[in-house]
């Protein structure tokens, strides 16, 4: 998903009925320039949701920051926890607000909630897809070939959680703009736990 | 100019990878619609998802299918659903496949400068009738008996020319909504992973996935 701008990134993201496992490397480049080793492209949101992102990662801290504050604000004036399906409509609608100088991030979006795990596509300027897998970045071609291969329905999340970092790992391997170890990020009803894996 | 430039470099940039690969086809029946669309999303030429819905609710009795930017599509959809309620409740009727058209067709129009890169056929049936209408990105309005949009409607079309009858029924008209769409699969790489199938009759809606129809070879 990433012949238009030089989005240098492998993000992927599994949903399995017992949660959803979010997961990216940490390179970002400058060309053939490494610029930073140690980014993080994946977020929590709140206990029960997360974001993955490939682009700019200014663009996906931000992004990340204003989607944190709007879960909060609901929250915080409903009393309950925001449906996954709202929180991916309300950030496609942050994103198509800026349709003509859009913010350079491709999301996914995770999480779980009374109807169970979702996973949500979304792509710069707010295009909303529900999946049970997918990947983003330059490195998505190589890392969907592996979750295609390998995607069950009925994984538990520690063979999710393998798959996710199974896919990544080969996007690292074969493509130069990813690699510098893989951010994990599982969320189950228990909560999210944030994992790292060095590779090599 | 710079505008003008500004503009057109952004939609080389972002129409191009977006959903620029789809078929999707509309048959106004003496008795109804047929629709028919595949279900590839494509940026570039990744397949970004392979369950796409192309088809979708406006009000009760019409439908639209949707080509082009899936951002731009789904937001324009949202909002023209949002409209069509609120006449609703206004007027206390349904509002006519061709208002809500127009409607669409004025809302990409009031956009000129800063189009809404899709194309939309919006159909239905309201008391004339079943009504079909295909709508581009400026928002030109047509009335049509049959359509094909998307970078698979040429070879869909061939099969639409050389089959449509003006006494087609839903019934007869679904095969060959079908033929077409398979015909733009095999030959567009934009298009693929089957089909999905809205009929809109007197009776009502019906969605059929290709799975169902393939199973019970539907006969309405």
């Amino acid at each position: 998903m990433s012949t238009y701008w030089a989005i240098g990134a492998t993000t992927v993201g599994v949903k399995v009925d017992s949660g959803v496992v979010l997961s990216s490397e940490k390179r970002v480049s400058y060309g053939f320039t490494v610029t930073s080793k140690s980014a993080k492209k994946i977020f929590k949101i709140t206990d029960y949701l997360g974001i993955a992102c490939a682009g700019l990662i200014g663009d996906m801290q931000a992004i990340a920051r204003s989607l944190r504050a709007e879960v909060r604000l609901y929250e915080l004036d409903l009393n309950r926890r925001m449906p996954i399906r709202a929180a991916a409509k309300l950030l496609a609608n942050i994103l198509f607000s800026q349709r003509y100088m859009p913010l350079m991030s491709e999301t996914l979006v995770g999480g779980m909630d009374d109807t169970g795990a979702h996973l949500y596509v979304l792509d710069a300027i707010g295009s909303l897809i529900e999946d049970d897998y997918a990947a983003l970045g330059s490195g998505a071609t190589i890392a969907i070939g592996i979750l295609e291969a390998n995607y069950r329905k009925d994984m538990t999340i520690d063979e999710a959680k393998n798959l996710a970092a199974r896919a990544v790992r080969a996007a690292i391997e074969r493509d130069a703009l990813s690699g510098d170890g893989i951010d994990l990020l599982v969320i189950t009803k228990e909560g999210v736990e944030e994992k790292f894996e060095a590779v090599k | 100019m710079f505008v003008v430039c500004y503009q057109m470099v952004m939609m080389k940039d972002m129409g191009k990878p977006v959903f620029k690969g789809t078929t999707t086809i509309g048959i106004r029946c003496v008795d109804g619609i047929v629709l028919t669309t595949d279900r590839r999303v494509t940026a570039g030429f990744y397949v970004a998802n392979k369950r796409g819905r192309k088809i979708l609710q406006i009000d009760d009795n019409v439908y639209a299918t949707i080509a082009g930017v899936v951002a731009d599509a789904q937001m324009l959809i949202d909002s023209i659903r949002a409209q069509v309620k609120y006449l609703k409740v206004a007027t206390k009727q349904p509002p006519s496949v061709k208002a809500i058209a127009s409607l669409l067709s004025n809302l990409l129009f009031s956009s000129r400068f800063f189009p809404y890169i899709v194309q939309v056929i919006v159909a239905g049936i309201d008391r004339e009738g079943p009504r079909m209408f295909n709508i581009d990105f400026f928002g030109t309005l047509t009335e049509e008996k049959y359509i094909a949009t998307g970078s698979g409607s040429p070879l869909a079309l061939a099969i639409l020319e050389t089959r449509y009858k003006d006494d087609l029924t839903v019934k007869d008209a679904i095969p060959i909504a079908i033929d077409a769409v398979k015909a733009a699969m095999k030959w567009d790489p934009g298009s693929g992973e089957g089909f999905d199938i809205v009929v809109i009759t007197k009776e009502g809606v019906e969605e059929i996935p290709q799975e169902r129809y393939e199973k019970a070879l539907y006969k309405p």
